[in-house]
């Protein structure tokens, strides 16, 4: 298993196309913002002290999300270039057991998703720190890693569904650039939700990356929502949230716990569905 | 003594269609070379691929060495496939290391031993990707034998390499056929590589039509070709006894004859019209006409 994984990741790294483009969506996000979006949101919440260093992290934390769908679906792709190039025949000829392959593949997939939000988490936190001067607590990475991984893991099961109906790289590579571009809008990342009609909101709610986001930003926000909202009027926080996708409303505001628990079901639902899926084609061939 | 080989009542069906339709094949004997051959959408695929583990059978058995277990049956095998599935991007070693990982008990100094065997010591540390044909062929099949196999199943190997090439690998093969006692299991574009097999099986409309060594084969399939040239052809045509097929031409007729001995009395009955003859015996590609009706490919 783990040799599979070695040489995935190899593979993965030495093809620098495939690493640029499991960052374009993130940087095309942070693109828009710095051209476009920041001004704007800077205005809109100018009332709040420091309102940059609270909307720096927030982006941070969109940028994130998507990276790791991107990341693990070009991670992935290795899977859909091995069948049809027939590279999976040669390891499945061997003793070791299928399972374990396919678990080589997985585990690749997650280890690439997670290393790929770090890089962007380090990368953007230094540009903005440089920039803004805003400050990242050594204290809240314990948390962010734990989402991180958890966040590579959703992502990879999420991918692995999509996978499991792909035959052809150029098929997949189609669907790579549909959900480049559609996982930023879904995050809410691009345009924050609150700016949205309701129906946008509605689906950005059924999107399992716009919870991922919703729990980086909360990591990463919380110090400085401390700090800026000392002496704010109650209720321009929940306000405050409500618009940027911190916690979306379902009955009520959701709350990290159900944020978490929603990551957790998606990637253990994906994971039986892509299982049953292989047990459903194999019982065919026999 | 354990059979290397043995497979009874093979059969797939795709749902509407009979792939294979009952295979029963046995090698007796290791360090034999087999040669399985058929026309396209015989089912050879489809064969190789269930003794190669990778397709499940709809009924049949098949017993490697023993061995029943699909993960039992992988230790004693392998498969060089007809394209290329080593990765471009690593180095040959690379390559061979990741699959050493996936079997065990073998020393990580065979993978050195297998490089030196399939003479790849120059251009072990270079990528995969930028190896010739010929090169990337050796490569391959040092991978296949890292795990020593009793049976290394080999699907069109020599297809779009050069002569150099292909003589190299069949000298590197039948050195292991000899030393190791391993079993080679053929399948080929090139008739004449098969005619070296020990055993020839011959698979059309997913079911075995004829087996035999390659000499036995075309002694009872593969009819002789005599070539009569003559100033007086349409009527030679008219007198050659009719039991003989036969195709006339501008310039020569073409006579399918049994034996030498046929020919010899054609040609001693008809000497006084005969200005030229050639003579030519059967061949496995006559063999392969005569039971397929199509050519090989």
């Amino acid at each position: 298993m783990l040799a599979i994984t070695q040489r995935n990741l190899k593979l993965y790294f030495r093809n620098r196309a495939s690493v640029l483009f499991s960052l374009m969506s993130a940087l095309i996000v942070l693109g828009l913002y710095l051209v476009f979006l920041k001004n704007g949101m800077q205005k809109n919440w100018s009332h709040l002290p420091d309102a940059i260093q609270l909307l720096d992290p927030w982006l941070i934390g969109g940028m994130m999300s998507v990276t790791a769908t991107t990341a693990s679906l070009n991670a992935i792709e290795q899977l859909v270039r091995d069948r049809q190039g027939h590279q999976l025949q040669d390891f499945l000829v061997t003793p070791t057991k299928s399972a374990w392959i396919q678990l080589g593949y997985f585990l690749s997939a997650v280890l690439i998703a997670v290393i790929m939000q770090l890089a962007v988490l380090l990368v953007a936190a230094g540009y903005f720190s440089f920039a803004d001067k805003i400050q990242i607590r050594l204290r809240t990475l314990p948390a962010l890693i734990a989402i991180i991984f958890l966040n590579g893991l959703c992502a990879t099961a999420l991918n692995l569904v999509i996978i499991s109906f792909v035959k052809k790289v150029t098929t997949l590579s189609i669907i790579g650039s549909i959900v480049g571009t559609a996982s930023g809008f879904l995050a809410g990342i691009y345009i924050p939700i609150g700016t949205l009609p309701a129906f946008a909101q509605n689906l950005i709610k059924l999107y399992p990356g716009a919870y991922s986001a919703s729990l980086f930003r909360r990591i990463l926000m919380q110090p400085q929502i401390a700090v800026s909202f000392r002496h704010v009027k109650e209720g321009q926080l929940a306000l405050f949230k409500k618009m940027l996708g911190i916690g979306y409303q379902w009955e009520s505001m959701t709350t990290f716990t159900q944020e978490f628990i929603v990551l957790a079901a998606v990637t253990v639902i994906a994971l039986v569905l892509v299982l049953a899926k292989n047990r459903w084609v194999n019982s065919r061939q026999a | 003594m354990i059979d290397v080989l043995k497979v009874q009542g093979l059969k797939k069906n795709y749902s509407h269609r009979q792939a294979v339709k009952g295979i029963d094949l046995t090698i007796k004997n290791g360090g034999s070379l087999i040669a399985f051959l058929g026309p396209n959408g015989a089912g050879k695929s489809t064969t190789i691929k269930m003794l190669t583990t990778l397709l499940k059978p709809t009924a049949g058995s098949i017993e490697i060495n023993g061995q029943q277990l699909p993960e039992k049956i992988r230790e004693q095998i392998a498969v060089v496939f007809q394209e290329s599935v080593m990765d471009a991007d690593l180095t040959v070693r690379k390559n061979l290391l990741v699959r050493w990982k996936l079997y065990r008990g073998q020393s990580k100094s065979s993978v050195s031993e297998l490089i030196h065997q399939v003479h790849a010591q120059d251009f072990q540390n270079q990528k995969y990707g930028s190896l010739s044909g010929g090169q990337k062929r050796r490569v391959d099949i040092a991978r296949a034998l890292i795990n020593q196999p009793k049976i290394l199943f080999l699907d069109e190997p020599t297809t779009g390499l050069d002569i150099q090439t292909r003589s190299l690998i069949w000298q590197m093969l039948s050195l292991m056929r000899k030393k190791q006692g391993m079993t080679i299991f053929l399948t080929t574009h090139y008739l004449e590589e098969a005619e070296q097999a020990d055993q020839v099986d011959i698979i059309d409309h997913g079911q075995i039509i004829a087996q035999g060594t390659a000499a036995d084969l075309k002694k009872r399939f593969a009819k002789s070709q005599l070539t009569l040239f003559s100033d007086e052809l349409a009527q030679l045509n008219q007198q050659l006894p009719k039991q003989f097929s036969r195709q006339l031409t501008d310039s020569k007729i073409v006579v399918r004859v049994d034996n030498t001995a046929d020919a010899i009395h054609l040609l001693s009955d008809f000497a006084d019209k005969i200005k030229n003859f050639e003579f030519r015996p059967g061949t496995i590609d006559d063999m392969f006409m005569a039971l397929t009706g199509k050519e090989i490919r």
